[in-house]
């Protein structure tokens, strides 16, 4: 399994434990189905930090970031990659 | 030719009832708006989704009447409020016509700088109440901007009363009157027989005028049931809705909504009749007894749906399952966020259950509480 295939797991679960949202697929619309509102934004940042150590901005956050699974995983890839290259500089 | 206009209020079935909303009803609200707001073709205005609440027709032809801009606000856009703030910047709006739980979000993440939107003359809402600390927090930041508060079901068109703030709220525990009836409606707050109560106490707050819709899509006997012949009538097309909310009248000519007369309560918008939960997990056969209560926030969020439950089986009933299961039965914004399992429920002295001990412990538990 690939790291993000992983992630996408982790991310699978987290949505139907912590924000008890079923999500179809990779590649359903959070957005457009309605499965991600105001309130479940907060609490999915939230569970990103708990989870992964990830703290996100949400002043720099994009809708296309939180679109469906395959995307915040991707995006949480980059934010896990970069803090590994950044560790490995030090 | 009839406008419907569907309200996202599930009705006993569970199911979305459609009220009618006629052009007429329409019209004769933007004719006072537009008069009392003084919106003139330099204004530049917002519009949001869903086009199924009945507000979206005011911010619509609103806007067209006066021969102004609309600036559509994009669906998604509400979940990131710095991006929200910025398309009113961006945009330089003159008047945003917004929902308490859009004004609450931008507070919380505090991305309204002081003095932001120069452009912004404006800021109006209506759907529930807006908590007072967050209209602190726009007052505040934006001296430059008129704040009304607007009153009204979808059952009596877009809102059938107006409060424009005076000042930035003292304190706040302060109370927002619901205010005056726009032009050509009337606010009652009755009794049983529906007479006025004396100014000050509590009564039903009831709407009559000329933005009373015709009645629900094809449901005589709900139509007959809140809509009402009035004695004081003139004519005999002279009817009152029956809002279901609490108010009182004060001297000062204000109606104040003090809460709802039911079960029902406003989360993020939605209508929500917390008896239709209760209904929706004794039908899990899980559970021995269960109470679904609203509870207000202490903060910017207002108000969260909580369940205290005893289950059947301790071991296989949790929170998660009980979640799952409704969310295959209702829709999102019904299923309760908070949980609390009990041995028993508390009851009052004839038995029943006593709700607000348990209002009062989710409350006190603040907002970060999930189980």
């Amino acid at each position: 399994m690939s790291v993000d295939a992983s992630l996408e797991t982790e991310l699978a679960a987290l949505f139907a434990d912590e924000l008890h949202v079923t999500v179809p697929s990779r590649e359903t619309d959070l957005l457009a189905t309605g499965r991600l509102d105001s309130v479940g934004l907060v609490e999915l940042l939230l569970q990103l930090e708990k989870h992964f150590g990830v703290r996100v901005d949400i002043e720099r956050l994009e809708l296309d970031q939180l679109r469906s699974l395959a995307a915040i995983a991707t995006f949480v890839a980059a934010r896990l990659r970069r803090r590994a290259e950044g560790a490995a500089a030090d | 030719m009839r406008l419907r206009v569907k309200d996202p209020n599930p009705g006993s079935t569970g199911t979305p009832k459609g009220v009618v909303i006629t052009h007429d009803n329409v019209r004769h609200f933007i004719e006072w708006a537009v008069g009392y707001f003084g919106t003139a073709a330099t204004d530049r205005i917002s519009g949001h989704p869903p086009l199924h609440f009945d507000l979206s027709t005011f911010d619509i032809f609103g806007t067209f009447t006066a021969g102004a801009e609309l600036h559509l606000v994009p669906p998604e856009l509400s979940l990131l409020p710095h991006k929200v703030a910025e398309l009113i910047r961006v945009a330089e709006l003159t008047q945003w016509f917004s929902v308490p739980s859009v004004l609450n979000y931008m507070a919380k993440f505090d991305v309204v700088r002081s003095g932001d939107f120069p452009s912004l003359r404006r800021v109006l809402w209506c759907g529930e109440v807006l908590p007072t600390p967050s209209l602190i927090y726009w007052m505040r930041r934006l001296p430059h901007v008129t704040f009304t508060n607007l009153y009204g079901p979808t059952e009596a068109t877009i809102a059938s009363s107006y409060y424009t703030l005076p000042a930035c709220p003292a304190s706040e525990d302060e109370v927002i009157p619901i205010g005056r009836a726009c032009a050509g409606e009337e606010l009652l707050v009755l009794d049983d027989a529906l007479r006025p109560v004396p100014l000050g106490e509590v009564g039903d707050l009831y709407i009559r005028g000329a933005g009373l819709s015709p009645g629900y899509w094809r449901d005589a006997d709900k139509t007959r049931g809140a809509f009402l012949p009035y004695s004081g009538s003139a004519g005999p097309a002279d009817r009152i809705y029956r809002t279901g909310d609490l108010a009182t009248l004060g001297t000062d000519g204000l109606v104040r909504y003090l809460g709802r007369a039911d079960f029902q309560i406003k989360t993020r918008g939605y209508r929500v009749e917390l008896g239709e939960i209760e209904a929706a997990l004794h039908a899990l056969g899980t559970l021995r007894e269960c109470a679904v209560v609203g509870a207000q926030s202490r903060d910017f969020d207002g108000t969260a749906i909580c369940c205290a439950y005893v289950p059947a089986d301790p071991a296989t009933v949790t929170p998660a399952t009980l979640r799952a299961a409704l969310a295959a039965v209702l829709p999102p914004y019904m299923v309760p966020s908070r949980w609390r399992m009990l041995d028993a429920l508390p009851k009052t002295s004839n038995g029943k259950i006593d709700r607000r001990p348990l209002q009062e412990q989710f409350a006190a538990e603040g907002v970060e509480a999930a189980v």
